[in-house]
């Protein structure tokens, strides 16, 4: 089986959270080829990626502001690192 | 120069063009491709300075930039395309590059192309090199970045890489004017003797199928797009104008007989896989990597932070510091602010009220409620930006990444997809964005599960109240007070989340998740005080507001008579307020606390967490109970009274209380649009039981030891 189908297998059968990192070293590729073949898969529409925010835990009711494009829209987002959730896309 | 064609219109000329120079149209066309952000306009502007002009490409919407450059040869107009990272394109932008390099027929198609491919990226980079190979276009490689690379650790080899594309790579740091003489000479030498690059193979199995399509092709079709790219693009099903039915109807055919028995059906796959193939090839052959030791120790510390067994206790550890280090600290600052208040602020505004002649009711709304109300959350702003400061450190570390791995485990626990976690870390923030979140689940039983157990997050507008109920009953022991609240606000999703998952919402299937965890560095005084700021900000403007709000609600309500007294001149126990208060009260006398004064903190609390605070100082203000504005004596007295003698188990329920039950109106509405009705009724009526059960259990076991 290719890295790319290895790598798409890996995350849809992931049972338990695990990195982009461990991904890459399963499937025998560099971080940099499993992030290419991730967005190459979002592109495809069967992953997802989701930037999260760390900032959201920390802002108050006050600062909330209700969904923002139908995703969590609490705070502001900071500039520091941006944890990346990768999953299979719910529409495929 | 071969090719010398008559001048033709690249540009459209309309009224929104810019021009800030001229452009040769008899010049070669060269233009300049690649991923976004890999430096490619920095090239554009270093080569073309000042002489540019932007417009839309004729007949397009997208706008592209256009300039001389002053090459050793002769003129050069450069054009810098959109970035892309494939030429299977998702935006008009992107149709545009690839219709540029593809399409023979376009007006003002350039001569050969600059590809600038990040050395610091090169595999995402690489892809989209593989792609422009297959148009068979002329091309220059400017490797950019790296310098970057070269921090890394990283070293391209350039001329393998050369010899592996069959094209010209310059390495180069365009900002520094570094390669800019070596590329002149590349791209002089692909205009006058031009030749297409290498050809990257698709593999044993797509070849044979491209070389059959290849052979019908018509004649018409290979004059206007390249051949391979042609059949690549027929056989993986893109559409391409001008192609006859039979020959893409063959197409269909030979694609489909590619991916026969294949469980994803798409030769485009196919094709994908054989390009990555050679893009592992290449990076393995032209790639090396010094031993990189901060990439050791972050893998170290993240096998540590993240690790089954110790990332749960490290990730309590943390948030027990946070918790501990911002009580202690906010302590007396939040003391000073407060007496300050309570004192001098409020008897000035006493005295300028009397002294205008205010009557007691005017004088009662301002100094017993909003003074004493909003006085009460300036008291929290130290703690809150102590609290904001130590989470931005947290966030910009790259810590709070880690968190979220070790909390996305303990939500498998309950059988709720990966993606769950994410609305239920939003909602330790705030409930309501928490609810909306939910959305992003595609399952509906999902979506309700996690909806349900949203509101038993804590958000920080609890935080306020186990701050100040906890400082008051357990002193230095405050900080663990308050954490432990948090873990019991974790330990509820778990148990909640597990008891429905095998009462109403049984057979629920998982979903998978990977992280791509971000490197740690060090935070950055300006983010963390921007952030911090920002957040405190926010905070205290709705916090305001609902203060504000819910302060001249409960001094009408508490205004307004019930059987004796008039209007503004009545005890509070017998306002209207009072009573409603007393009605509610005996049902938390087996949880220990059944006073009215906390019954009607959990009355406004129910509307919105951040009244509580307010709500209590201001009805022992009015009350005449407490003496002279001092609340914590207050609060004792009451909670000795209602517990029997048995104070902080009395307080832990309250406030075991105040984390389960509903977190206020705004999440109810939430609710009601997301889960329906039914279900939001549903979901008051578990969190007023789970947390009036679990009250009086903490106050009945409790009072039996303490």
């Amino acid at each position: 089986m290719s890295p790319l189908r290895r790598l798409l297998e890996e995350i849809t059968a992931a049972h338990e959270p695990v990195s982009l990192e461990e991904i890459a070293r399963r499937v025998g590729v560099t971080r940099d080829e499993a992030e290419s073949m991730v967005a190459y898969w979002t592109r495809k529409g069967l992953l997802t990626t989701d930037d999260l925010t760390a900032a959201c835990p920390a802002t108050g009711c006050g600062g909330c502001a209700l969904g923002r494009n139908g995703k969590p829209g609490c705070g502001p987002r900071g500039s520091g690192p941006a944890l990346l959730a990768i999953t299979r896309s719910p529409h495929r | 120069m071969t090719d010398v064609r008559p001048a033709k219109t690249l540009l459209a000329k309309s009224c929104c063009d810019e021009h800030t120079g001229t452009v040769d149209e008899r010049a070669p066309r060269v233009a300049l491709a690649g991923n976004p952000n890999v430096g490619k306009s920095t090239l554009f502007n270093t080569l073309t300075g000042a002489r540019q002009s932007v417009g839309n490409w004729p007949g397009k919407t997208v706008s592209v930039a256009r300039g001389t450059w002053r090459a050793s040869g002769g003129d050069v107009t450069l054009i810098d395309l959109p970035g892309t990272y494939s030429l299977l394109p998702g935006s008009p932008d992107e149709a545009l590059t690839r219709d540029v390099l593809v399409d023979h027929g376009m007006d003002g198609r350039p001569d050969a192309v600059v590809i600038a491919v990040d050395a610091a990226n090169l595999a995402r980079n690489l892809y989209l090199l593989a792609q422009v190979m297959e148009t068979g276009v002329p091309l220059v490689v400017a490797l950019t970045m790296v310098d970057v690379a070269r921090a890394r650790g990283v070293r391209v080899d350039a001329d393998r890489l050369s010899a592996l594309v069959g094209a010209p790579v310059v390495p180069m740091v365009p900002r520094r004017g570094e390669g800019l003489d070596a590329l002149d000479r590349a791209v002089a030498e692909a205009l006058a003797n031009p030749r297409p690059p290498a050809v990257p193979p698709l593999g044993d199995h797509v070849e044979p199928a491209l070389a059959a399509l290849a052979a019908e092709l018509p004649a018409a079709s290979t004059a206007r797009f390249p051949a391979r790219w042609l059949s690549i693009a027929l056989i993986t099903g893109e559409p391409v104008p001008g192609v006859p039915d039979g020959t893409a109807a063959l197409a269909r055919d030979l694609g489909a007989a590619l991916v026969d028995g294949d469980d994803l059906g798409d030769p485009e796959v196919l094709v994908a896989e054989q390009r990555y193939a050679w893009v592992h090839k290449v990076i393995a052959d032209v790639v090396t990597r010094r031993g990189d030791t901060r990439t050791t120790w972050s893998d170290r510390v993240d096998r540590v932070l993240t690790s089954r067994w110790s990332g749960a206790p490290i990730f309590l550890a943390v948030m027990w510091g946070v918790f501990v280090l911002t009580t202690k600290a906010a302590a007396p600052l939040t003391a000073a602010l407060q007496a300050l208040i309570d004192g001098p602020v409020a008897g000035a505004a006493g005295g300028a009220l009397t002294a205008i002649g205010a009557g007691a009711p005017v004088r009662g709304l301002v100094v017993d409620g909003i003074i004493a109300g909003v006085g009460q959350l300036l008291g929290f702003v130290p703690l809150m930006a102590i609290m904001f400061v130590l989470l931005a450190v947290l966030e910009d570390s790259g810590y709070l990444a880690r968190a979220a791995f070790v909390v996305d485990r303990l939500m498998r626990l309950i059988g709720l997809p990966g993606r769950a976690f994410l609305p239920l870390i939003v909602g330790f923030g705030c409930n309501v964005p928490a609810v909306a979140g939910t959305r992003i689940l595609a399952d509906r039983r999902h979506r309700l599960l996690t909806g349900l157990l949203v509101p038993f997050v804590t958000c920080s507008a609890r935080l306020t109240v186990y701050v100040l109920v906890a400082s008051v009953f357990f002193g230095d022991a405050a900080g663990t007070v308050v954490f432990a609240m948090y873990v019991l606000s974790i330990a509820l999703v778990i148990g909640i989340g597990l008891l429905l998952r095998r009462t109403l919402f049984r057979g629920m299937a998982g979903e998978p998740l990977v992280l791509d965890l971000p490197p740690y560095r060090l935070p950055t005084l300006r983010l963390i005080g921007t952030q911090t700021w920002v957040k405190l900000r926010a905070f205290l403007r709705t916090a305001g507001g609902v203060i504000v709000a819910t302060v001249t609600l409960v001094w009408l309500l508490s205004s307004i008579p019930v059987g004796q007294g008039t209007f503004g001149d009545t005890p509070v126990e017998h306002s209207v307020y009072g009573v409603a208060a007393r009605t509610a009260a005996p049902a938390f006398a087996p949880a220990g606390f059944g006073d009215w004064h906390n019954s009607a903190a959990l009355l406004t609390g129910f509307v919105a967490k951040e009244a509580v605070v307010s709500t209590t100082a201001q009805t022992y203000s009015m009350s005449e109970s407490a003496g002279d504005g001092e609340l914590a004596p207050a609060l004792r007295a009451t909670f000795d009274r209602t517990s029997g003698g048995h104070p902080l188990p009395a307080v832990l329920a309250f406030l075991v209380f105040l984390l389960a039950y509903t977190p206020c109106m705004a999440t109810v509405a939430a609710q009601w649009a997301e889960m329906g009705g039914r279900l939001t009724l549903f979901g008051i009526g578990m969190q007023l039981t789970v947390a009036w059960l679990l009250a009086v259990a903490v106050f009945q076991l409790g009072s039996l030891f303490w």
